[in-house]
């Protein structure tokens, strides 16, 4: 025997069943907020760090430009050091004084004027047929044009005397046997007579084998 | 390695649950006191949970009035005495449910039910639907064209209503609202030894009604109430003794009734004289009770072919006086003893048996035996 109504008893279930279903729904949106905020503080956390690291990207980039444009600096000062280097290399002084040493023989020629020149001039990059030079590549220039080509030329003009045409003749020749000299011309020659013998005047160009000086 | 102690945790867990059940706490609001009783269940029986029978401090009406008060109160209780869980069985008090006996013929194609509806329709004020009503058939071993009888309990649906939603306030769950002789027959079928099929009467004696209660077997085949109880008592007491209520419940707590004749303790004889005239001046009114009682045992009678009652049980807050049931005894030509509610559980020898927790201790028992 139970006096509880039926009706009484299935609106009491079904309340329990609401009441259960809202606590069960207030719970999970209690843990939904709870891992919410744990995510909200975690992302915080990871952005900070993010934005921290970008900031330190951004050092970097800059100094990442900064380090490049040393290095062009430090490329344009390597490649000028470079074209110096060049210039200021070559065929040595001495090398050339034994070279036209070796070429003289006996008393037979002798020099009154002797001059060395060293010089660059811009030029195509194609080098010419007669190699009297070597080219140096500028650095600078980056356009769509063929880069310009800093040709040096060492070449040397001797003033002298000979007694004849045949040691003079024999001098030159002694002088192209020399691996340090490239070319030899004559420019001019005319003979000069004194009161007790006669002489050749004479005007030598003498081009430097440049590539194997600056070797 | 760790699933095998996994199980066999489990195992112990499970064997443990099983091996003791707490059954629903037995809730009554009696007149003057609130009774709560809890059983446990075991392999070899069951076992007593908690008991507590604690008279009221501003009484039942205002208690039943403040679902917050009650709360207290039952959270109290629960702390003090034990008590597990908040499954309760309950009952209505006596003054807001009535109890018929209702003999009917059933038409065929119609079912007890649709009849004893339509019967009662005819008889409350009103219209049913105000109404709760349950019932229980008084005998199943109906032949066809005999009456049937069931006993009826009927109360306002707003009363019961507002009594379920006064335990569910206080944070109580009802699991059934019984009445107090079904609670009485489960106490007593679960409770006496070798029960079976004879006729027993349960004379519950409480406050200012008593009810008697006739079992068959497991048959309540009768429920009545009477105008007797203890208050009726007192106040003749106090009449006719020219004394205060609190020392007529002091007289009778203490001393009890003891009919004149009878053998007592002779170092007791001064008790045994005020005892002897406290039953002298109470005889009228317990004439009177015994005067139902023989109607009801008439009725018992007939209703099972000529099988007379065999023993009364007395419970309630009368049966807690020393000498009520030889008192009892003296009247009537059946034998009379107090119903221990707990006898018929394990370790019962270490309870004070306590005649008053007999409804509360019966509730208590749904589910816990094999009576629904």
């Amino acid at each position: 025997m139970d006096l509880i109504p039926q009706d009484y008893r299935d609106r009491l279930r079904i309340s329990g069943l609401i009441k259960r279903f809202t606590f069960s729904a207030a719970g999970m949106l209690l843990l939904s907020a709870l891992v919410y905020a744990a995510f909200g503080i975690a992302i915080s956390s990871d952005s900070k760090a993010i934005q921290a690291l970008e900031k330190k990207k951004a050092i970097t980039s800059q100094q990442r430009l900064v380090l490049e444009r040393l290095q062009g600096e430090h490329q344009g000062m390597a490649d000028k050091l470079a074209v110096l280097e060049r210039l200021r290399g070559g065929a040595v002084a001495q090398d050339m004084f034994i070279a036209v040493d070796r070429a003289l023989d006996g008393d037979s020629v002798w020099f009154t004027s002797w001059s060395f020149l060293r010089a660059g001039s811009a030029a195509p990059r194609e080098p010419q047929t007669v190699n009297t030079g070597y080219f140096i590549v500028i650095p600078q220039g980056q356009g769509s044009d063929p880069q310009p080509a800093w040709q040096i030329k060492t070449h040397m003009e001797i003033k002298g005397q000979a007694s004849d045409h045949a040691a003079l003749s024999e001098f030159v020749r002694r002088l192209l046997d020399q691996s340090q000299i490239a070319d030899v011309r004559v420019l001019n020659t005319r003979q000069h007579k004194y009161r007790q013998a006669t002489v050749v005047d004479f005007e030598l160009a003498v081009v430097v084998n440049s590539n194997r000086a600056g070797a | 390695m760790l699933a095998a102690i996994l199980n066999n945790a489990g195992g112990w867990i499970s064997a443990g649950t099983a091996a003791s059940r707490h059954g629903p706490i037995g809730l009554e609001f009696g007149l003057y006191r609130i009774r709560m009783v809890q059983l446990l269940k075991r392999p070899d029986g069951l076992y007593l949970g908690a008991c507590a029978s604690i008279p009221y401090t501003g009484g039942r009406e205002q208690l039943l009035a403040s679902p917050r008060q009650l709360a207290g109160l039952l959270r109290q209780l629960c702390k003090t005495y034990g008590f597990k869980g908040r499954d309760v069985v309950t009952c209505l008090q006596a003054n807001v449910v009535r109890m018929l006996l209702l003999r009917y013929a059933v038409p065929a194609g119609q079912s007890d039910a649709e009849v004893i509806v339509q019967r009662m329709s005819e008889r409350v004020e009103g219209e049913l639907a105000d109404y709760v009503l349950d019932y229980m058939p008084v005998r199943t071993d109906v032949r066809e064209g005999q009456e049937h009888s069931a006993l009826i309990a009927l109360a306002r649906r707003e009363d019961v209503v507002e009594y379920l939603e006064l335990l569910r306030k206080a944070g109580m769950n009802v699991l059934a609202l019984e009445i107090g002789p079904v609670a009485i027959r489960r106490l007593v079928t679960a409770a006496l030894d070798n029960y079976a099929e004879e006729n027993l009467m349960v004379i519950t004696m409480g406050q200012t009604q008593t009810y008697m209660t006739v079992l068959s077997g497991r048959r309540l085949i009768f429920d009545r109430e009477v105008d007797f109880g203890e208050r009726r008592l007192v106040e003749r007491l106090c009449q006719e003794l020219e004394m205060s209520e609190s020392t007529a419940h002091q007289l009778l707590d203490a001393r009890g009734l003891r009919a004149d004749g009878e053998a007592g303790l002779q170092d007791l004889a001064v008790s045994d004289e005020v005892t002897t005239t406290v039953f002298e001046v109470l005889k009228p009114v317990f004439m009177e009770l015994v005067g139902e009682i023989n109607k009801a045992l008439i009725y018992t009678a007939s209703e099972t072919r000529g099988k007379t009652v065999q023993q009364v049980y007395l419970t309630g807050a009368v049966a807690c006086w020393n000498g009520i049931a030889d008192i009892l005894n003296g009247l009537l030509d059946i034998p009379v003893s107090v119903l221990d509610p707990m006898a018929g559980m394990q370790g019962s020898k270490n309870h004070d048996p306590d005649p008053r927790v007999g409804v509360a201790t019966g509730l208590a028992m749904r589910g816990l035996v094999g009576d629904e």
